[in-house]
């Protein structure tokens, strides 16, 4: 499903963090955000489902405009995975990702046969079907990340939003949880939309890149044209060169 | 199965759970016969069975039993349900298992409720002044917490905290004030007593106290929603302020039942739901029906220590605490970290 926004204008208090933020995506693909640390890319994120309410501006999915839905449709179609998560209680892992099934539950319903069976589906599709029983609370880092791209899953969005899905994780780990990402877009034909720190994850798994610098959209496109020396420098103040090698481009600092 | 969506197998088996909701039941049985006057589970059911078929039986058994350790022992498993209740919900929003129902200075206002009606109402309307403070202080709690429409839980804790001290004080100015006769009235009441248990009270606080546990258990589920972070249970699409309101509204409906008709009663909101925790799961799903009847139980029991280990009435808040702290000691002990991080 497409994703329309138009002048988006967000941010905390008095505080504009981002401004003036217009892009067009067509959907069915793996979008990442890029940017140096407080740039406003989890402001955008939250913007984009409306946990944070923008100041201005306008969010289309396909043809709705998220304004005028209910907070329980908007969790429907977009599932959000948080940056940081502190479980405060030891739910077990399928417990965990039932919750993911509230938007589709009022507020006096518990989740039936039918959720437990989403649910564990769910957790099949991120590989991670045999900790169903285990407290999510002794879990690995890159596993809790793979158990809470599930809770999001078992919602069936259309389009899932991940707050730098890779922080904390390590080099293994984080191209698991992007590998498994770039599958299931494919595999289900949703949308991802990632905040990422490394160009050169962008440059692997991205359909489509958006660099942001203060505040502001600096380029939009595939990754093999947005990630250049120019841009890199424009967005975080410093020099790098671009090489080739075995049909990847990548990123280094010389 | 009694919770279909649960793991199943970690989760109680059916009639391990059916026992352990029917045990206050079972448990309040076997209590009338405890106290002064020792009545066996024989002697009970025969008056019983004799009450329904409309014979004739002792009087004066019939008078202990129905009139003055029935309602007694029903007020101890209400309020012992009532509270560990609330507690399991509060500690389920606040996102943390140390959290018991007085969180928000209810005990400290209906103390002070009640010792104005004792002080100078010579204990007329205590009842509804200590119901009427409990709510005003939550209310001032949440009210102080709201900064832009929403309302923070560390601003909640940090008012609950401020409004405590403050009523805490204005009772300690009317001990002070009043002749120790008074003062000795009102520390009794803060200790928590059922002795003053009626059908005719609990017929009057049963009605919203069970409309109140019956909507928590129907929300059960939800709750788990809401122990997540603020941004997280907003993005599952939960009306965060209203459903916490909600919550909060029907837990301290609870709690100030329970302060209005026997005291405060420390360590049950507390522990019981902790037990739970430690002991079965922090599902809220399983949460809420096992506080209540593992609650009322507790209670139950902890009542009929009160009044039958010595000639004479011990308070109910030292028995709960008495027995509270070394299980929980032993429960800390042994497997906390799984609940405490």
């Amino acid at each position: 499903m497409e994703v329309v926004v138009r002048d988006l204008r967000a941010g905390y208090g008095r505080r504009v963090v981002v401004e003036g933020v217009s892009f067009e995506l067509k959907g069915k693909e793996v979008v990442v955000l890029l940017g140096p640390n407080g740039v406003g890319k989890s402001t955008l994120l939250k913007c984009l489902n409306r946990i944070l309410k923008p100041f201005a501006g306008t969010v289309y999915l396909g043809r709705e405009d998220l304004q005028t839905l209910e907070e329980r449709e908007v969790a429907k179609r977009m599932g959000y995975v948080p940056q940081e998560h502190q479980p405060p209680f030891p739910y077990t892992a399928l417990e965990f990702v039932l919750l993911g099934r509230a938007p589709h539950l009022g507020p006096f319903s518990s989740p039936g046969r039918k959720d437990v069976e989403m649910a564990l589906e769910a957790l099949r599709l991120v590989g991670m079907e045999h900790l169903a029983e285990r407290p999510y609370t002794e879990t690995s880092g890159g596993e809790r990340r793979l158990i809470l791209i599930a809770r999001a899953l078992a919602a069936e969005p259309q389009i899932l939003l991940l707050d730098e899905p890779t922080a904390h994780l390590d080099f293994k780990n984080t191209h698991l949880v992007l590998g498994m990402l770039r599958g299931l877009v494919k595999k289900k034909g949703i949308s991802a939309f990632l905040s990422l720190h490394d160009p050169n994850l962008a440059l692997r798994y991205a359909d489509t890149v958006l660099v942001l610098n203060s505040g502001k959209i600096l380029a939009c496109g595939a990754p093999e044209e947005v990630i250049n020396e120019e841009t890199i420098e424009a967005a975080y103040g410093m020099k790098v060169k671009m090489g080739r090698f075995d049909g990847f481009s990548f990123v280094f600092v010389e | 199965m009694a919770f279909p969506s649960l793991a199943g197998k970690r989760v109680l088996k059916g009639s391990a759970l059916f026992f352990l909701l029917l045990s206050p039941f079972l448990l309040a049985f076997l209590s009338v016969g405890i106290g002064y006057l020792r009545i066996s589970p024989g002697e009970i059911f025969s008056v019983f069975l004799a009450k329904l078929t409309g014979q004739p039986t002792d009087r004066s058994l019939e008078a202990v039993i129905f009139q003055i350790r029935m309602p007694r022992i029903v007020l101890a498993g209400m309020v012992g349900a009532a509270l560990a209740t609330a507690g399991a919900v509060l500690q389920a929003m606040f996102r943390n298992p140390l959290v018991e129902p007085y969180l928000l200075g209810i005990s400290s206002a209906a103390a002070f409720g009640a010792s104005l009606a004792l002080a100078f109402a010579g204990g007329f309307l205590l009842q509804p002044l200590a119901f009427l403070f409990g709510l005003l202080s939550v209310y001032l709690a949440y009210t102080l917490a709201r900064v832009r429409g929403e309302v923070p839980i560390i601003n909640l804790v940090l008012a609950g905290v401020i409004l405590s001290a403050l009523f805490m004080a204005l009772t300690s100015l009317v001990k002070y004030l009043v002749d120790p006769h008074v003062l000795a009235g009102i520390v009794y009441w803060m200790m928590g007593s059922f002795s003053g248990a009626s059908w005719k009270g609990i017929g009057q606080v049963a009605p919203p106290l069970i409309f109140c546990l019956a909507l928590l258990f129907l929300m059960s589920w939800r709750l788990n929603v809401l122990s997540l972070s603020e941004e997280e249970a907003r993005a599952l699409g939960v009306k965060v302020a209203r459903e916490r309101l909600l919550f909060l509204t029907l837990a301290t409906l609870l709690t100030s039942l329970s302060v209005s008709l026997c005291g405060i009663i420390g360590w049950v909101g507390l522990l019981v739901p902790h037990l739970v925790r430690l002991a079965f799961s922090s599902n809220t799903r399983v949460l809420v029906p096992l506080s209540a009847s593992l609650g009322a139980s507790f209670m139950i029991a902890a009542d009929d220590i009160a009044r039958s280990i010595l000639s004479f009435e011990l308070p109910i808040s030292v028995i709960t605490t008495v027995m509270g702290a070394p299980l929980f000691i032993a429960l800390m002990r042994r497997g906390a970290s799984r609940v405490w991080r």
